[in-house]
């Protein structure tokens, strides 16, 4: 019988309760007073509200907080569990809605005459309540339903531009494989339980004891997980999606679905887990490599830019090699992992955010022969694409470096200096699609301007220097977001 | 001020880059004036370093600035200057201020040229400054960015094939560098008191670690760090095979950056030899050094043998350039005090002499608009000024008795003479094709009848006069007066020079 | 072992009983009044006549979408109504408040016209 809600038990809960919140409360007002326009005040006030509980966690670097035992958080008896550095990811998590919000005002919301405006903010607070209980999760429940929630908003919100064939497909597609993996994880899940008797990671490590069935579960478990986070052999999906998808919800997917999915993954695969350093860097190799080797020779630049995820999804993976390598270094490879997480969020936020723009620019198009030269043509936007661009390559004095080091120095530290040096020549040839997309930006001649001219979008504008002033601020100043 | 001195010098540009940006568009004057004030201000600051501030006597590093940055890993922000980095820090804030100057006709998206120029030159004074390892290289990468763009934007007709060669090699080189940075930082954790990134500690610990008996990819601890060190390193020099990118990029990019690549950028490879290759992996260096000298002789003689073949004014001094890189690798493998002095002089005197050339390149080619040497012809006539300006910069280049060039090669042949006699005599040889190639190319230019279609040019003009003659006074002074650098190096490297020592002798003995 | 099945075979046979009881009481007391509405395949409703494929009204499908996700979630009620007395008053303000989440659910798709699959 469980007791009444403990500290604990809040902590974790309020940021979902603000979400689901906002949710209710748009629905009941837009039930009785359709023509008002107060979803987006409402729905910012529900990330506001979601962003203000989780931060006591996010700051608590190192301290307990007042009445609640030690640090991670364990709430509703060990379902959920959240370190300080799970919260600053959790709040990426609510930043990527907030600013795909802010990118809707001026396109999505006035999509067929603004018919879609519920569907959108209620879909785009119920998304990060998923993320928030997939990164915390600890437990089969909670990690099932932390995916569902995050996923099924997603599946619609993909096909929002229903008009655009596109965009249902990205929808159509995201949803068939989305769906059929969510069985891959709850038949692994069940398999697990049948072989281990076992609900929380602990099952995992148990299963190598537990039989063929439990084996295979996990095999199941495993496949499901990384078909979320995009690793090969089952990224294919990515690209489609992301290109359909309209440009900001893209944005949230690759900032939030990839962080709440990766955190999930490292509570899955805990130390001396049933898969071997070796197995885990094969698979980002695997992925590093196919992902480049596509990317190279791709015309549209969101599809450049899906690839690039992918690519440092499988670069998240060396993270998980050098923890199985040694296993007595949990707390700092997942404060590399959080730092990772939120510098790729960030990045991507930043890359998306302004690729909207220039796209809104050239007629909805986001081929490298429409955006040719538009860097130079709108130095602010294109200046934020390339500073994200740069930021995703891992230059110095960018967010981006800093995350891949912090990986690559813990693949260093574990002793896999042979992987460490292939993993960081394949991220070297990943520069060259992210110079193509800087080359197309800056250094071909402009394309003549087509299309009708884009409306004035001010609030996106001014929303986008958050995660570009964060790049920057990241790469020299690292300390808030690395958290050890 | 003093305390924040090198802050100063190396971030002042960079709020110059930030001021230039937020100038309203258009006004292109006022962006050129507040680059010129920025760098300006660097220069003046460099000035007083060198010249008041730095102490010749003091051994070891000045003006230091020391601040955690990333505690968790115990990066630094630490900032010092020494003899070795001293010149460096005062060519660098000098060549930014010229190119300035240089660059005042570039018409197209001013704004962001010279945004990138002072960012440039952050990049390239932190790297002189830095003595945090992970620093360092934090600023070497952030000055890849900028060149990038300034040939890849500003650049000629395969302006982006130029920038992404010049991007892509240097790049490969500094992942190498990377790993090893990694590698160095977590065996200095083996040693002193916890593991850090600081380079001057990382010294003191070398005589340690050289005894560490793990291997990776076969080779003992210090030997593949120096060599990924050096390719990394050696890329940006150039050092063959490693230098195909050089003439390109220097080809493709507008005048004022050619003079920064060639005046600066090629002298940052050297001196993270001689502050972290060497010093941090003494005996695989000792070890390596005959390999060393051999591939700097072949620099010198091939750099020299393929200028003389070339016909594009612009490619016969890149690839002087890539000659006379080589007389830093021959003199510093030998590791004699008059063979790094040598060396590290002819840095400096390189950094004057070759960022001169590249003027006299740019001046022929705004007027001409191409740069065949085989189509240009009594240029004399009607531009002595110019002539004369030449005349100094070319034999500053080969090194004439007299000019910058003859002491540091005299110097850096002398040192090496010690060690590699046989050596020294070929690369001779690349003094004499040096020689030949540069006094062809400027009778090409110059001498003989004048073209009907080359009647109409102007000498140079103030402007032109103005970024040229610093360059030209430096190759006299340092030629007459080569104390004025050798006397602030001396300590330094007598010092290196010591602590290396026992490692060359071990490896003779 | 066995004996743990007995209510349930109990309950089948009651429930055998119960309706073949039932048929044959309306056979007994019940008069047969043919007519031709009886004969049809749908006594109301449905005109069984004319092309097989008639097409609805898209808005259908909605209405029974949204059906089975109100049905699915009475999967909870049965949770809670099996633990109904262990959970007091407490439980009853949960699932008080489950109800009433859904309900809003509802009323939103109520108001909006999500129910009006004729118009």
């Amino acid at each position: 019988m469980p007791g009444p809600l403990t500290p604990s038990d809040w902590l974790l809960a309020a940021p979902l309760l603000w979400l689901a919140g906002g949710v209710v409360a748009i629905l009941v007002l837009d039930a009785f007073r359709p023509a008002a326009r107060h979803e987006a005040g409402l729905a910012f006030l529900a990330l506001l509200g979601a962003a203000w509980s989780l931060w006591p966690l996010a700051e608590a670097a190192g301290e307990p907080l007042e009445g609640i035992p030690g640090l991670p958080v364990r709430a509703f008896s060990g379902m959920l569990e959240a370190s300080p550095g799970n919260a600053v990811v959790g709040l990426l998590c609510l930043g990527a809605a907030a600013l795909a919000g802010i990118l809707s005002l001026r396109s999505l919301c006035r999509l067929e005459s603004g018919r879609h405006r519920t569907a959108l903010w209620t879909l785009l607070l119920v998304a990060p309540a998923g993320m928030l209980v997939t990164l915390a999760s600890s437990h089969f429940a909670t990690l099932f339903l932390g995916i569902e929630t995050l996923s099924l908003p997603l599946y619609v919100l993909s096909a929002l531009r229903r008009t655009e064939e596109g965009s249902v497909e990205a929808g159509l597609k995201y949803f068939l494989l989305g769906a059929f993996a969510s069985g891959f994880l709850v038949f692994g899940m069940a398999l697990l339980y049948a072989g281990t008797g076992r609900m929380d990671p602990g099952a995992v490590t148990a299963a190598l004891e537990g039989g063929a069935l439990a084996r295979a579960g996990l095999g199941f478990l495993y496949a499901g997980l990384l078909f979320k986070l995009a690793i090969a052999p089952f990224h294919l999906w990515v690209a489609d999606v992301y290109q359909g998808a309209p440009t900001p919800i893209t944005a949230l997917m690759a900032a939030g679905t990839k962080a709440a999915a990766a955190l999930a993954l490292l509570h899955w695969a805990p130390p001396a887990g049933p898969l071997g350093s070796g197995a885990w860097a094969l698979l980002a190799c695997a992925t590093l490599a196919l992902a480049n080797l596509t990317a190279l020779n791709q015309e549209n630049l969101k599809r450049i830019l899906a690839l690039s995820g992918v690519a440092h999804a499988g670069l998240l993976l060396f993270a998980l090699a050098a923890l199985q390598a040694a296993p007595g270094s949990g707390a700092s490879v997942e404060a590399a992992v959080n730092f990772y997480l939120v510098a790729y969020g960030v990045s991507a936020l930043a890359a998306f955010g302004a690729l909207e723009l220039l796209e809104r620019r050239a007629g909805g198009h986001a081929e490298a022969s429409a955006l040719r030269g538009l860097g130079r043509r709108f130095p602010v936007a294109g200046g934020i694409l390339a500073l994200a661009v740069l930021s995703l390559a891992g230059i110095p004095g960018t967010a981006g470096f800093l995350g891949k080091y912090f990986v690559f120095a813990e693949l260093v530290r574990s002793g896999e200096v042979g992987v460490a040096l292939l993993g960081i020549l394949l991220t070297l040839w990943s520069f060259a699609y992210y110079l193509r997309i800087l080359v197309v930006l800056y250094m071909k001649d402009a394309a003549p301007a087509g299309g009708p001219p884009a409306v004035q979008d001010t609030p996106a504008a001014v929303a986008l220097w958050v995660p570009a002033v964060l790049v920057v601020l990241l790469g020299v100043w690292p300390a808030p977001a690395h958290l050890l | 001020m003093s305390d924040y001195l090198l802050t100063l010098i190396t971030f002042l540009p960079l709020v110059g880059s930030v001021a230039v940006l937020l100038l309203p568009k258009g006004a292109d004057n006022a962006v050129r004036w507040t680059a010129a004030v920025f760098t300006g201000a660097a220069l003046a600051l460099s000035t007083w370093l060198y010249f008041v501030g730095f102490d010749d006597g003091a051994t070891g590093m000045q003006f230091v600035e020391q601040r955690s940055w990333i505690p968790a890993f115990n990066i630094e922000y630490f900032l010092g200057v020494d003899g070795i980095s001293l010149p460096l820090i005062w060519l660098s804030a000098l060549i930014h201020f010229v190119a300035v100057f240089a660059s005042w006709g570039i018409r197209k998206s001013v704004k962001g040229y010279f945004a990138l120029l002072l960012l440039l030159e952050v990049g390239v004074n932190g790297v002189f400054c830095a003595l945090d390892f992970f620093l360092f290289y934090v600023f070497w990468e952030i000055m890849l960015l900028p060149m990038y763009f300034l040939i890849g934007i500003w650049g000629g007709p395969r302006r982006e094939y130029a920038a992404i060669k010049f991007f892509l090699y240097t790049l490969a080189g500094s992942v190498l560098m990377l790993v090893a940075m990694v590698a160095l930082y977590l065996m200095s954790g083996n040693y002193g008191d916890g593991a850090t990134f600081n380079i001057l500690t990382m010294h003191e610990l070398a005589g340690q670690w050289v005894a560490d008996q793990g291997t990776f990819l076969g080779m003992r601890f210090t030997t593949w760090i120096f060599w990924f060190l050096f390719v990394g390193f050696a890329v940006k020099i150039p050092v063959f095979p490693f230098h195909t990118w050089l003439p390109d990029a220097h080809v493709e990019a507008p005048t004022p950056i050619s003079v920064i690549l060639a005046g600066i950028l090629l002298k940052l490879g050297s001196y993270g030899m001689l502050r972290i290759n060497f010093p941090l992996a003494p005996d695989a260096f000792a070890q390596a050094a005959d390999f060393l000298a051999i591939l700097g002789t072949i620099n010198i003689v091939y750099g020299a043998y393929v200028a003389m073949g070339q016909t594009d004014f612009k490619r016969v001094v890149a690839y002087s350039s890539v000659s006379h890189m080589g007389y830093f690798l021959l003199g510093s493998a030998a590791w004699t005090i008059e063979g790094i002095n040598g060396a590290s002089l002819q840095l400096f005197t390189h950094g004057t002499s070759s960022a001169m050339l590249f003027l006299i390149v740019g001046v022929v080619y705004d007027r001409a608009h191409h740069r065949n040497l085989n189509d240009f012809g009594g240029l004399a006539q009607r531009m002595p000024f110019y002539l004369g300006l030449s005349t100094i910069g070319i034999f500053a280049g080969l090194g004439l008795p007299g000019m910058s060039g003859f002491i540091s090669e005299a110097l850096t042949l002398l040192g090496a003479y010690q060690v590699y006699p046989v050596l020294v005599i070929i690369s001779t040889l690349g003094i004499l094709m040096t020689a030949a190639f540069l006094l062809y190319a400027l009778q090409r230019v110059f001498l003989g009848p004048l073209p009907e279609k080359y009647s109409g040019f102007q000498d140079i003009n103030g402007r032109e006069a103005f970024c040229m003659i610093p360059f030209a006074a430096l190759c006299i002074l340092v030629g007459v007066l080569p104390s004025l650098v050798l006397d602030k190096m001396a300590l330094a490297i007598e010092a290196l020079q010591n602590d290396l020592a026992p490692f060359f002798q071990a490896v003779a003995g | 072992m066995l004996a743990a099945y007995a209510p349930l075979l109990a309950w089948l046979v009651l429930v055998l009983v119960f309706v073949t009881g039932l048929l044959w009481v309306t056979d007994r007391i019940g008069r047969p009044r043919p007519a031709t509405g009886k004969a049809d395949t749908y006594e109301c409703g449905m005109e069984p006549v004319g092309d097989a494929h008639r097409r609805f009204s898209v808005h259908y499908y909605l209405v029974a979408v949204l059906f089975i996700l109100f049905d699915v979630e009475a999967l909870f009620l049965i949770l809670w109504a099996l633990q109904a007395r262990e959970l007091g008053t407490p439980g009853l303000l949960e699932v008080g408040f489950f109800l009433a989440v859904l309900a809003v659910g509802w009323l939103h798709i109520w108001r909006r016209g999500g129910l009006e699959w004729d118009r």
